[in-house]
């Protein structure tokens, strides 16, 4: 009898094995987040030993058990209801039971609803991006008045068209990020939300829509299923930020402003008004400036280039233009953005 | 339906969180229990390994609930068998052979049932190396069973031919052949 020969191992290239070895480091530390954010505890702040998660589970079931039914009535788009559900209303804030909450900026929501943890809209963005099933998340932030967008790339698949999504904000004011989250075949009607009010809410999303495309990349983009809790609107003015202690004056600030004026023809600009305050209050909407950040908005009149003129340089350009709002940092003076109506 | 090792979490919570299996332990068997007293592997110590078991869970049954059933399962094995380890240096070689074991049983078990497997199709939101770290999980998951297991047990978590074989219950010379098919495949889908 001989002796099988034992086959040679396949010598394999270090480059694929690099690769092979970072895919796997990758996965492992992927891994460790998900069981990490499992462990979520009652108080929504992450722990780091998250074997020791069965007390906070504990808790969570004892919760569960004594809140009963009105655990129901506060989650309930969590019924099993599939992906694409539509909850035809909004969540009846009456009926918020009295459970664990998290801050989100000046308002509380629930830490976790139907068992599970609720992400803030910040943190939601690496949920998504591990995401590898249509499992429910639980998204939190702050819904404000629908801004204008402009949309000149609709695009053939309209659910997944930015501009139609619900755009959830982090911390109660407008700003340079909102989550955007996709309706897909969702009916579900959010409230209608008031200029200069912001309405803390948790929306119930799951990624991996059916309805994506397989030649779209939208798996891992957020659908709507339905808002399972919503708190209680508040003046924008409330939710962000107050004064830096140290600011420009009226005058310094006029004069910043008017240094700093674009599309300018000539050098006389008068000044009309001059606000401070919060940036989501005094200035124009969809920009990139944070919505707390302080600013004086001054109103200048005289003569400009229309914005799309580009060179304010340029002869060609009417100056039909006669006011312009001057957006400029309330401390440093340093310009931000001008807008002429 | 997940498996419900722990009935009364199942009620409120997501899933069974692994971590859970090794808090009962202590408290069900607290030092000693039903490990003897010349077990030298903790409970942490297997813990400790749980994010590597659901990695290694995910590339051998692509359904994230299975995965995370299976992960859950290799460390209740674990904690129950843990006096059998001799050698700590050699738990984290057998608690994935464990694991291994257990996705053939879970694959014959499930093979009854009519199946569907989405495939994960993801973003690539972070670039150009995040772009490749996607490329190179498809292609792993573009693998047969068998050969992927071989691949993942040996070159990505780097158990020697020999573990792998006992892992898998197959011969060295049928890994070795395995590995020759897989990385051929995978270089083709890496070209």
């Amino acid at each position: 009898v001989t002796a099988r020969r034992p086959e040679q191992t396949t010598p394999i290239d270090p480059d694929l094995l690099a690769l092979l070895r970072h895919e796997y480091d990758g996965a492992v530390a992927r891994a460790g987040r998900d069981l990490e954010a499992d462990a979520l505890p009652v108080g929504g702040s992450r722990r780091s030993v998250w074997p020791r998660a069965a007390v906070a589970g504990a808790a969570l079931a004892l919760i569960a058990v004594l809140a009963g039914p009105t655990l129901q009535l506060a989650s309930h788009v969590g019924s099993p209801q599939g992906p694409a559900s539509s909850v035809p209303s909004v969540a009846a804030t009456a009926t918020q039971p009295a459970m664990a909450t998290e801050s989100l900026g000046p308002s509380q929501v629930p830490s976790t609803i139907d068992g599970q943890p609720v992400v803030l809209a910040l943190d939601a963005v690496a949920e998504f991006r591990t995401s590898i099933d249509s499992s429910p998340v639980y998204v939190a932030g702050w819904l404000l008045a629908p801004d204008v967008l402009s949309c000149p790339a609709a695009g053939t698949v309209l659910t997944w068209n930015p501009c139609f999504a619900v755009h959830l904000f982090p911390n109660g004011t407008s700003g340079p990020w909102s989550l955007s989250i996709f309706r897909s075949a969702s009916s579900t009607m959010l409230p209608d939300v008031g200029r200069g009010v912001a309405l803390p809410m948790v929306l119930k999303v799951h990624t991996h829509d059916p309805s994506c495309p397989v030649s779209e990349s939208c798996t891992l983009l957020p659908v709507l299923d339905g808002v399972a809790w919503d708190g209680t609107a508040q003046p924008l003015s409330a939710a962000v930020s107050s004064a830096p202690p140290s600011g420009l004056s009226e005058s310094q600030a006029i004069t910043a402003a008017i240094r700093s004026a674009p599309n300018r023809v000539g050098s006389t600009l008068t000044p009309g008004s001059a606000e401070a305050g919060p940036y989501a209050l005094v200035g124009p909407g969809g920009s990139d400036v944070a919505g707390d950040r302080w600013v004086w908005a001054v109103v200048l009149s005289g003569q400009f280039y229309a914005p799309e003129c580009g060179s304010a340089t340029s002869t060609a350009c009417p100056t039909t233009l006669t006011t312009e709002l001057v957006v400029i940092d309330y401390v440093t003076g340093d310009f931000l953005i001008a807008e002429s109506p | 339906m997940p498996r419900n090792i722990i009935g009364h979490l199942v009620l409120v919570g997501p899933r069974p969180i692994a971590g859970d299996i090794v808090e009962d332990a202590r408290r069900d068997h607290p030092v000693g229990g039903n490990a003897s007293p010349a077990s030298i592997v903790t409970a942490d110590d297997i813990a400790s390994l749980a994010p590597e078991l659901l990695a290694v869970a995910r590339y051998l049954i692509r359904n994230d609930s299975e995965a995370r059933d299976l992960a859950q399962a290799a460390l209740e094995i674990g904690l129950r068998k843990r006096d059998q380890v001799r050698d700590p240096a050699r738990l984290r070689a057998w608690l994935i052979a464990i694991e291994t074991r257990e996705a053939f049983r879970l694959r014959r078990r499930m093979a009854r049932f009519v199946a569907f497997e989405p495939r994960v199709h993801e973003l690539a939101t972070g670039g150009q190396a995040h772009e490749r770290s996607i490329i190179v999980r498809e292609a792993i998951a573009g693998l047969s069973t068998r050969v992927r297991t071989a691949v993942v047990l040996h070159h990505l978590v780097g158990l020697t031919v020999e573990e792998t074989a006992a892992a898998m219950s197959v011969e060295e010379n049928t890994v070795k052949s395995q590995l020759r098919v897989g990385l051929s495949s995978l270089r083709e889908a890496l070209r």
